[in-house]
């Protein structure tokens, strides 16, 4: 009885000094890391709208209707000198291994700006190529409306590929909702 | 004292085969296949086939000097495996690709794991499978041949090619079903493919020769192909359709189904002994085939991965259904008293 | 045991990855790119050295039947240190190694070194064999991370040093790729490794 009272007053002196050291290390840590992740979707938003000088957050409640835009996780008004001159739609749809983070910015007008793909893990050679520029600039000042017909696959990378057109889809149709909302409040 | 006796263990029957002479069966087998290539392709084709049969034969050289080894080049068969992985190769493959791949097959898939008899996979086969992994864009750049008639719109969107590329006639099966090869283009090979599939009567010429000289038996080329024909013909209901891609002798016809069905899945090392565990794998061969044709979107092809998994059951097989011994009831058993 | 002797060994003659055979869960995964290589083998080197050390010291106070315990619950502390720090400043690195990061808890290594090692020597030894061995780690990775990296993306730590017209070899980059090449090393391993012993008590005029 003594033996085992012992060994787990010792085990539990050693994770006691554990479980400090590990606080201590998440409270120097915590900071940094989360400012990254702001940093780094900020990016993003700046990349495919860089006349942009303010975001403000739409929140999902706004539109979040049951999935109607498929994997649509942030939504942000893009302002520039107080107008709106467009949004910024992040979404995550499923690729052929993983998730693929897209951001699309799309302008009042209806053009999108460009869009642009997370880190990924795709198969490489294939499905990787769609942070390529030969696919991605297929999307530069397209008209929402030529999404489907004008956009080609990578051939022998469709999953990817149609991950990303369809996210760009389900943000168009958001976009359409967003912005006779937006009109309709300016008039 | 000369040599009176000639001490051997059985079996006693000689006959006039070795490896050498089955392996140039083999080879004159492909004759027929590999002429229509080089007639189809062009010159292209017969570079590829020249520069994979040199860089097998050098491999398998190198590779048994270096490793202080008896060389047997001259049992033929690092020729027939140089063949074997041209047919499989497009004919735009660059010459260092057919090398790589040569040395691949022989290296390190027969020679490391013990040489002729002890390798556990195709090595033309395998080999194509890796370079195919590796270099995927230059391995899918098939092209319209001689004689196709009017070019037909490409279909596949490439991004990266600007040859005259064109969807095989399995590429085009799997974006839709619609497909403008009619049956005797198919059957006489004027498509776009890899360099020996696309010929089927000149496969089939090479595969009755191979079945006349004993080289091969019938049981896994007619199990395979028939149990894909079959597979097929209930999914999707039809032998053939004119202009679609979906009928059961479209995809018996297609892609690499009766080149390997003679000439990769009997491959003596990798397949059964028994003519049960022949018929076994062929089936084998076949189901897996038409599950991944029919149900994967990435690969239209499915031949080469089919005969890759029945090769690594083989063991199993053999082991499974061997044959019953004198003096066995059954596998395992003897018979009380013998 | 001197000091060099002990470091050596861990490079060389036990050399977790290419003589003792550990650890090849993240030699085979992460070894895609060279940094992803030397970040995995600095992580495992740091936890390797900071367990080692307090194994060590604590090995008069942790009773024998409770030592699998204790042994996890110092690896997994500086396991997750290593994390949090990666994550705050080195987020690419966190990110292309991913889930093997935690996973340096359960990598053979470290236990292995824990168990044989630090829990019967000295404190000052055992932070030497911690080194060696994450050397010796290290060193494997960079091996099978440069050869998968140069000839599968043309690339190395990112740059691209093969000539322009070079097509990398896709599979390398893939999980059929590390098993290949790490069975190919490990052969010429064991090759060099046979002529070296050979050479050696030839020399000294064993006769073999």
């Amino acid at each position: 009885m003594r033996d085992i009272l012992n060994a787990g007053v010792r085990l539990l002196l050693i994770t006691l000094v554990a479980a400090i050291a590990l606080a201590a290390v998440n409270i120097i840590t915590r900071g940094p890391i989360e400012s990254r992740r702001l940093a780094e979707s900020e990016s993003s938003r700046s990349k495919v709208m860089p006349d942009a000088d303010e975001f403000e957050l739409i929140d999902s409640s706004v539109w979040a209707n049951g999935g109607a835009y498929g994997d649509m996780a942030e939504v942000y008004r893009a302002t520039s000198g107080g107008e709106t001159i467009g949004y910024t739609f992040l979404l995550n749809p499923q690729g052929y291994k993983a998730e693929i983070p897209v951001t699309i910015g799309i302008l009042t007008d209806g053009s999108i700006v460009c869009a642009a793909i997370g880190d990924i893990q795709e198969t490489s050679g294939l499905g990787m190529k769609i942070k390529d520029e030969p696919f991605l600039s297929q999307f530069v000042m397209l008209p929402s409306a030529r999404v489907s017909q004008d956009v080609n696959t990578i051939s022998g990378a469709t999953i990817s590929s149609r991950a990303v057109k369809t996210a760009v889809s389900d943000a168009i149709l958001l976009f359409e909702q967003l912005n006779a909302i937006g009109e309709a409040a300016t008039e | 004292m000369a040599k009176r006796w000639n001490a051997s263990s059985s079996p006693h029957w000689r006959d006039a085969s070795s490896t050498a002479s089955l392996m140039r069966d083999v080879c004159v087998a492909l004759i027929p296949a590999l002429g229509f290539s080089v007639w189809y392709f062009g010159r292209q084709a017969l570079t590829v086939i020249i520069v994979c049969v040199l860089s097998s034969v050098a491999a398998e050289y190198l590779y048994q000097r270096h490793a202080k080894k008896p060389v047997r080049v001259n049992d033929w068969s690092a020729v027939v495996t140089g063949l074997l992985l041209a047919m499989n190769l497009p004919p735009t493959a660059p010459w260092w690709m057919c090398a790589i791949g040569s040395a691949i097959a022989i290296i390190l898939i027969k020679q490391i794991f013990g040489g002729i008899g002890q390798n556990f996979l195709n090595p033309a086969l395998g080999a194509r499978t890796i370079l195919m992994i590796s270099w995927a864009t230059l391995m899918t750049a098939t092209v319209v041949g001689r004689g196709s008639g009017e070019a037909l719109d490409a279909v596949s969107q490439a991004t990266s090619v600007d040859a005259l590329t064109q969807a095989t006639p399995l590429a085009l099966s799997l974006v839709n079903s619609r497909s403008p090869y009619t049956a005797s283009q198919l059957f006489l090979g004027t498509v776009p493919g890899m360099l020996g599939e696309t010929s089927k009567l000149a496969l089939l010429i090479g595969g009755a020769y191979l079945l006349v000289r004993r080289v091969i038996t019938w049981h896994i080329p007619v199990t395979f192909i028939l149990t894909v024909f079959v597979l097929f013909l209930i999914q999707t209901g039809t032998v053939w359709e004119d202009g679609s891609s979906q009928s059961a002798l479209y995809q018996t016809l297609s892609g690499g189904l009766i080149l390997s069905a003679f000439f990769m899945a009997t491959d003596y090392v990798t397949s059964p002994i028994t003519p049960l565990g022949k018929a076994i794998m062929g089936v084998g061969c076949g189901l897996i085939l038409w599950v991944i044709r029919a149900f994967n979107p990435s690969y239209p092809e499915g031949c080469s991965f089919a005969i890759l998994f029945m090769n690594l059951l083989t063991p199993l097989i053999n082991r499974a259904f061997r044959p019953i011994w004198f003096g066995e009831t059954k596998a395992g058993e003897v018979k009380g008293g013998a | 045991m001197n000091a060099w002797k002990t470091i050596k060994n861990g490079i060389l003659d036990e050399n977790p990855a290419f003589r003792l055979v550990l650890g090849m869960c993240p030699t085979l995964a992460v070894t895609t790119t060279a940094s992803n290589g030397l970040g995995m083998g600095a992580a495992t080197t740091f936890v390797l050295v900071m367990s080692n050390l307090f194994i060590s010291s604590l090995r008069k106070v942790i009773p024998s039947n409770i030592r699998i315990p204790a042994f996890v619950v110092v690896i997994a502390t500086f396991t997750t240190i290593v994390q949090m720090v990666l994550k705050a400043f080195v987020p690419a690195l966190d990110k292309s190694l991913g889930i093997f990061i935690p996973l340096i808890v359960v990598n053979c290594i470290v236990f292995a070194r824990a168990e044989a090692f630090a829990s019967v020597n000295p404190v000052g030894l055992s932070i030497l064999d911690g080194l060696g061995m994450g050397a010796g780690f290290t060193l494997a990775l960079m091996i099978l991370s440069s050869v998968r990296e140069i000839l599968g993306a043309g690339t190395w730590f990112g740059i691209h040093i093969m000539p322009a017209g070079y097509q990398p070899m896709g599979m390398l980059t893939q999980p059929p790729g590390g098993f290949i090449t790490l069975g190919i090393v490990l052969a010429l391993v064991n090759v060099m490794m046979k002529s070296y012993e050979r050479r050696k008590s030839a020399r000294k005029g064993i006769q073999l």
